[in-house]
């Protein structure tokens, strides 16, 4: 299956990532509250890496 | 009102995991997933409300009982979502364990540990207060309790470990299906009250010692 099919449970999780940071930054007014994504955003790094090697695996 | 960014984002973002586990898993194991996790937030969530020394949720627009409807789509969503990532982790770098339910579950849980920090510290603000802890809760970051990220852990670990194993034991995905929903489901709520508040308890005696 091609990358968009791949890419659709990761964009539920950047949704949900977008708004808590927007959240942060224009209603609470603390864009240090938003240092809270970078764990979550690591991980989709990784996700990156591997499916980049999945991929090149695959070709 | 801004708790309707939450709902918002969480059904939406449900769509995208359903559309993705149509095409992945088929029919069956996909009404499953989902009804399951919506059992799974909304029955979990209002026993909570039952239990002392825990969370209220005090500006939803919708909810069923005490819980809002945003947590039958928040839980299944995030648990799906960090499910299809880690197994892609887990085929690209360990292989050997793409087939382990328990190295899966666990990553699994990893990362929906780790999508609870941004959520549970928008939504603990005082700006926001979509969810709130008791006076006595003790916060770690912001308002957020050391529990979060270990319950939504949990939560993750034993709804998909219980999901993958009862798939893979029944073979009729109807039957799986049916199974999961009303038997599975139902059981990792129980499993996981009882988790969190083994977990609560280790916390407190960790950072009360005698």
């Amino acid at each position: 299956m091609g990358l968009t099919h791949d890419l659709l449970p990761v964009s539920a999780i950047a949704l949900v990532i977008i708004a808590m940071v927007s959240v942060d930054v224009l209603i609470i007014g603390d864009p240090y509250r938003a240092i809270s994504a970078i764990p979550i955003v690591l991980f989709l790094l990784v996700w990156a890496a591997a499916t980049f090697k999945v991929r090149r695996r695959g070709q | 009102m801004t708790a309707i960014i939450v709902t918002l984002a969480v059904m939406i973002g449900c769509i995208p995991c359903i559309v993705h586990s149509l095409k992945e898993h088929g029919q069956w194991p996909t009404i499953a997933f989902f009804t399951g996790g919506f059992i799974f937030g909304i029955v979990r969530e209002n026993i909570v409300a039952l239990m002392p020394g825990m969370y209220t949720y005090p500006n939803h627009p919708l909810y069923i009982g005490a819980a809002p409807l945003m947590m039958g789509f928040g839980w299944s969503a995030s648990f799906y979502a960090c499910w299809m990532v880690s197994k892609r982790i887990i085929e690209a770098f360990a292989p050997h364990f793409k087939d382990s339910r328990l190295a899966v579950s666990f990553l699994t849980a990893v990362g929906t540990a780790l999508l609870s920090l941004p959520v549970e510290i928008a939504a603990g603000a005082p700006e926001t207060s979509w969810w709130i802890w008791p006076a006595e809760a003790i916060s770690v970051w912001y308002e957020m309790p050391p529990i979060v990220p270990f319950g939504w852990g949990g939560a993750a670990f034993i709804f998909v470990f219980m999901f993958i194993w009862l798939m893979d034991k029944i073979k009729s995905p109807k039957r799986a299906a049916v199974f999961f929903v009303f038997g599975g489901s139902v059981s990792a709520i129980f499993i996981h009250l009882i988790y969190v508040v083994t977990v609560r308890g280790v916390i407190v005696l960790l950072l009360n010692p005698i």
